[in-house]
């Protein structure tokens, strides 16, 4: 890399650090109301990943939010669960509109063990594997399975503990 | 009925004619969708059924096209790049993002294509490619971000599955279901028609303005900076297009700077 492209290279990116302070995110007020989009998603008694679990609600759970705190939430179930069922949640974790699908079981790469991400990867469909044989695409094929197992070997465990060490998502400080 | 409409309901009988046949001995969880399809094919009523309203695919048809439209992306583009610490290094990031996207129904992938040319894409069902020529003038992870949040906003928003019911490409297809001998010629037919858009035509504009701004707020509520895609749009623009494919599926890079929201 020449000397004038490190040059470049570092001064935009001290532009986009020195700017990011001021970014607008998508970011919920108070009154809005969001929508859970996990199978469980927890609300906590702080706002911090590692506080404890007040409540959980389900996938698609109308929730009210009542304060915010950076990217965290403090939302109340817009049910008649009412103040019962309340707490912490980041803003990630939660959508600006209902979501139409759970995360479906079936098509995840890697169960909550992570005890044998390859054999747990899903493989390409039947008509995709009939479209590449049809098209002469055997070395496509080959290649979007050998993508398919790297990818199954990056687990839940290395996402939280990149986002831990790097912080990302819920552990931003 | 209007006309797309129509082609929403035939092309989503059509896929599920393909995916149907298969898909019941990986995916248990899929359930009888053989049996629901059987009838789909018999009745305008249960057709409805598995073409869902405007965006027309059932969550089954959706991944059976990305999967090939990714063989297809694959094999225009020369084939992956084997390289595993860079493979590993897209899925963190990929799927670190990806967690906080609306759709959480998806099996989210990413891979690098080798190819020098500056480009990536989204297939239908959670695939994300970019290419070595793009990955490799992307200084760190910020910028990097940027990127594959910008193709996470396609997928999350559906612009190809949206795009399949709305595209007149496939104003063709009427008549084909009295013919089952032909639905995999039509599968392919569907694969290679949204396998170009994304890969030679693109997607129309405010689309990708669209995906900036998802993008943009993609990477910055999960911590990155919110500039990667800016930082990154400016260094391919430094790069020379005479000698390279640059962006070529996407609208000028003056005039995404321009939209993208400040930081």
């Amino acid at each position: 890399m020449t000397p004038h492209r490190l040059l470049l290279i570092s001064t935009i990116t001290a532009l986009a650090c020195a700017l990011a302070p001021f970014a607008g995110a998508a970011e919920f007020s108070k009154g809005d109301k969001v929508w859970s989009k996990n199978v469980e998603t927890a609300l906590l008694a702080e706002p911090s990943p590692l506080a404890a679990t007040q409540a959980t609600v389900g996938f698609a759970e109308k929730l009210a939010v009542k304060e915010t705190q950076g990217k965290w939430l403090r939302v109340k179930a817009d049910d008649a669960k009412g103040d019962e069922v309340g707490g912490w949640v980041f803003s990630g974790n939660v959508a600006g509109e209902k979501p139409k699908l759970p995360p479906a079981a079936g098509f995840t790469t890697v169960d909550a063990s992570q005890t044998n991400t390859i054999a747990a990867a899903r493989p390409l469909t039947p008509a995709a594997e009939q479209y590449a044989q049809n098209q002469g695409a055997g070395n496509a094929q080959a290649d979007v399975t050998w993508l398919d197992a790297e990818s199954a070997l990056v687990t839940q465990q290395d996402l939280t503990a990149y986002m831990a060490e790097n912080s990302k998502g819920e552990y931003q400080q | 009925m209007k006309a797309g409409a129509r082609v929403v309901l035939l092309v989503g009988c059509l896929v599920a004619c393909m995916v149907g046949q298969t898909a019941q001995a990986q995916f248990p969880g899929i359930g009888d969708i053989g049996s629901a399809i059987s009838k789909a094919k018999k009745t305008a009523d249960d057709t409805a059924k598995i073409a869902k309203g405007a965006s027309g695919l059932t969550l089954e048809e959706e991944i059976a096209i990305g999967d090939a439209v990714s063989v297809a992306i694959v094999a225009r583009y020369g084939g992956v790049w084997r390289d595993a610490a860079a493979t590993r290094r897209v899925n963190l990031i990929g799927r670190i993002l990806a967690q906080y996207a609306t759709r959480q129904d998806l099996d989210w992938r990413f891979g690098l294509l080798n190819s020098p040319a500056i480009n990536a894409f989204s297939a239908p069902g959670g695939r994300v490619f970019i290419t070595r020529g793009l990955y490799e003038l992307l200084p760190n992870d910020d910028e990097l971000a940027g990127v594959l949040a910008h193709e996470i906003i396609h997928i999350d928003r559906r612009h190809a599955v949206n795009s399949i019911a709305h595209n007149e490409m496939l104003g063709g297809f009427t008549g084909l279901l009295a013919d089952n001998s032909g639905a995999f010629g039509q599968f392919a037919q569907v694969v290679d028609a949204v396998a170009d858009e994304i890969l030679v035509t693109g997607y129309d504009p405010d689309t990708e303005f669209e995906a900036d701004a998802g993008g943009h707020d993609l990477a910055d509520v999960t911590g990155f900076a919110p500039g990667g895609l800016r930082a990154a749009l400016i260094l391919i623009s430094t790069v020379n297009n005479q000698q390279q494919e640059v962006l070529t599926t996407h609208p000028p890079i003056a005039q995404r700077l321009e939209r993208l929201p400040d930081e």
